[in-house]
């Protein structure tokens, strides 16, 4: 790109908006997030739905403190990878990495007070924090589908509330799909 | 009467690493590079021009024994690109249509 003599304000116009435009790209690249932590709820609510309903097995929520620390380690090596390949910092960026931060401290210390006292209370709740980030995710990217994600989210967590466990984890399985899942996708798509 | 064009902003490569950097909080050189598709010379001379202007501030540190180069827009830099973008405005909502 060399300056020219014919650069004018129809071409600064151009120039202004097709380098803004190329900023605003790389947002869409948390996508993966969205599978991830949708695919490993899902996998961790049909996994305990299955061996407490078919198997009655004293160890039903097994598949939550395994599949979520793989999801940790995953979410952890992939930021730090794509952090340091990435040779910008967004407004946005920094927002979404300041808030998962907040936001996964919030999720572990709520889950570690809730779980020894009231197991009922525990997929609602992650259904409440699940449904804010999802609806904030939404509003700060302008997607419309992660909004009504945290929409549906927020009702399914409602719903949570009034069901007995083993209907919270189809819940939260349905949940995961709508509000995460096929966002994720249509994130993918869009990129 | 139209307001004069910043001689600043008004160039097409100093006009596109503002428009990168007023979307941005920070951005390295290598991006700068990669988005205006510009040479490393031509945008050095660039850069240089914007920081001389108060528009930019350039940052110079190391990353794995390399040399990085880190650009932030000021204040100045800020308050100068709004202010061209409404001159542009009213010159594009003002000019005659068979200009």
């Amino acid at each position: 790109m060399e300056n020219s003599e014919k650069f004018n304000e129809e071409s600064a116009l151009k120039v202004i908006t097709e380098m803004i435009d190329a900023t605003k790209n790389d947002v869409r690249s948390n996508y993966f997030f969205f599978l991830l932590w949708g695919f490993l709820v899902l996998a961790a609510s049909l996994l305990e739905y299955c061996l407490l309903t078919f198997f009655h097995s004293p160890y039903h929520y097994i598949g939550w403190p395994v599949l979520m620390s793989i999801g940790m380690i995953v979410s952890l090596v992939y930021a730090i990878r794509k952090y340091s390949k990435t040779n910008s910092t967004t407004y946005i960026g920094n927002f979404f990495k300041f808030f998962f931060l907040a936001w996964s401290l919030s999720l572990i210390l709520v889950l570690f007070f809730i779980i020894p006292r009231n197991n009922q209370l525990v997929q609602p709740v992650i259904l409440v924090m699940y449904a804010m980030a999802i609806f904030i995710s939404g509003g700060i990217l302008r997607f419309m589908p992660l909004k009504w994600g945290g929409i549906i989210a927020w009702a399914a967590a409602l719903l949570s509330f009034f069901s007995p466990f083993p209907v919270q984890l189809l819940i939260t399985a349905a949940a995961v799909v709508v509000a995460y899942i096929v966002p994720g996708f249509i994130l993918k798509s869009r990129k | 009467m139209f307001k004069e064009l910043d001689p600043i902003l008004h160039s097409q490569l100093r006009l596109s690493i503002m428009s990168l950097l007023i979307g941005v909080r920070s951005a390295e050189f290598s991006f700068l590079e990669e988005k205006t598709g510009a040479t490393r010379g031509n945008i050095s001379v660039q850069l240089r021009k914007l920081e001389e202007a108060g528009y930019i501030e350039i940052a110079k540190s190391f990353r794995k024994n390399y040399p990085l180069t880190t650009c932030t827009i000021t204040k100045k830099g800020k308050a100068a690109f709004t202010d061209y973008v409404n001159t542009l405005s009213d010159y594009i909502r003002k000019k005659p249509a068979s200009e």
